[in-house]
């Protein structure tokens, strides 16, 4: 959910000068960015230091921030997008994705089996394979539900090249769940 | 975590809608999303800390700053202007630290139930009026004195630069810290610096002021006159150093004003709720 444009400028003009604006935009955006954060790292303590930095991050540059049309939000996941990044590049990943590959109740459907956190957890962990920026465009798209032109905007892409990370991307994630459903059937 | 539903976003039922398997996978990848719960503690802190930053900025290093212009000038006002040893003028000195150690781990427990602001601005006064006494000192005041109001200096001491410390870590990220650590030596040692060297200019031109011809004499070389001489000069000297501590007091004066800008850490417990709270639960 993103504030109605007009208050949001206003506000984070505001913010520039009052830190209870800042505050207050922190509150509204806090929950988006948390969890696009551990989505990408599926971690509580990192997710939350990244978050900090993120935050903290926007403190310091907010004096800076220019309204390009699109929402305050989009700079954020910004932010969070440089943030993860920084993260991955300084620690090693600690998620192995053989664990994608793994056993399976053949009696039942996908789209059943997902409600098992394991199981999403190793979904997730096809996501994590991906090159960086087809994993950011997923985890934008199907993590946030964000619209193509925000995501564009956030990774610095056009919408085409958007759609083209995501596909490129679900055939990755395809690639890898299909081993399991292949186990499945020869199981 | 729990599951959300087998909805999809109709730019991704566009996206595949001529790849039913990967229309499929979409929709697996996004019921599998976990819907996260944060710690409302920590974004209750993290909001907290947000908030005093950018209330406060820098005004918590700046205390520290301003802070300790005296450890030039006072040691050397024992040792130009009473002449004892270099031992004597140590053990002299000894009161102010043994005031800032037994208050220390007070001030710790005050920071942490309070919040640094108030501590800060209580170590901060205490400080100023130490060192405007600092001023009023003559060439006879008696030792006891000198140490009374040294170890009042101490517990001003004790109460501010810790604190300060404390609560300008207490504004930034853990993964900040290491930089933040390296900063604050930094400021620290240019700072001391600064404030060194501005108050040594000062004393020289007051010293040179009081006494003609005595810019070249140092403690040592005091120490080396004639009782008689060392007697007539005492009362001039006296009053350069008193008339430097003026200067000193002053700076200190300045982190006063910081220190009523520092307004963190703030306790746990008293953190402001966020209205958003709820709604990002």
């Amino acid at each position: 959910m993103t504030l109605p444009r007009a208050y949001e400028d206003q506000l984070v003009e505001r913010a520039k000068e009052n830190a209870d604006a800042f505050g207050e935009l922190y509150d509204h955006y806090f929950g988006q960015i948390y969890r696009f954060v551990f989505s990408r790292l599926r971690d509580q303590e990192a997710a939350e230091d990244v978050t900090s930095e993120v935050f903290f991050k926007a403190l310091r540059a907010i004096g800076r921030y220019k309204p390009s049309g699109h929402p305050f939000s989009a700079w954020l996941y910004q932010i969070s997008v440089n943030a993860i990044n920084d993260h991955y590049r300084s620690r090693k990943p600690t998620t192995s994705l053989d664990n994608a590959i793994a056993v399976a109740d053949p009696a039942r459907a996908v789209d059943d089996r997902v409600v098992d956190n394991a199981e999403a957890a190793r979904v997730w962990a096809a996501i994590d394979d991906l090159p960086p920026q087809q994993r950011a465009a997923m985890t934008l798209k199907l993590g946030e539900d964000l619209k193509l032109a925000q995501i564009g905007e956030i990774l610095g892409k056009s919408e085409g090249a958007v759609k083209l990370l995501i596909h490129r991307g679900m055939i990755g994630v395809r690639a890898r769940l299909g081993v399991v459903v292949a186990i499945e059937e020869n199981g | 975590m729990s599951w959300m539903g087998g909805w999809l976003d109709p730019e991704l039922e566009e996206l595949f809608q001529d790849d039913p398997e990967l229309l499929e996978t979409a929709k697996v990848v996004r019921a599998s999303r976990p819907v996260v719960e944060p710690d409302p503690r920590f974004q209750n802190r993290l909001r907290a800390q947000l908030v005093a930053e950018g209330s406060r900025g820098r005004a918590a290093h700046g205390v520290r700053r301003c802070s300790a212009p005296c450890s030039l000038v006072l040691p050397l006002s024992f040792r130009v202007d009473r002449g004892p040893s270099t031992l004597s003028t140590g053990l002299l000195l000894a009161p102010q630290g043994i005031g800032a150690a037994l208050t220390m781990p007070i001030s710790g427990r005050l920071t942490d139930r309070l919040g640094g602001g108030r501590v800060v601005l209580f170590g901060m006064v205490v400080m100023t009026l130490g060192t405007v006494a600092l001023t009023r000192f003559g060439a006879h005041t008696p030792y006891s004195t000198t140490c009374a109001v040294l170890v009042a200096r101490g517990i001003g001491l004790g109460c501010s630069l810790m604190p300060a410390t404390a609560s300008a870590y207490t504004t930034i990220s853990r993964a900040a810290i290491p930089r933040a650590t390296t900063a604050l030596n930094v400021l620290q040692r240019v700072g001391g610096s600064i404030g060194t060297a501005l108050l040594a200019v000062v004393l020289q031109d007051q010293i040179k002021a009081a006494v003609p011809g005595a810019s070249g004499i140092g403690g040592g070389a005091i120490a080396l006159l004639p009782p008689a001489m060392r007697a007539r000069i005492a009362e001039p000297l006296a009053t350069a150093f008193s008339n430097t501590f003026w200067y000193a007091a002053a700076l200190t004066a300045v982190a006063i004003v910081l220190a009523i800008k520092v307004r963190g850490p703030a306790p746990a417990a008293a953190a402001p709720e966020p209205p958003g709270a709820a709604q990002a639960a």
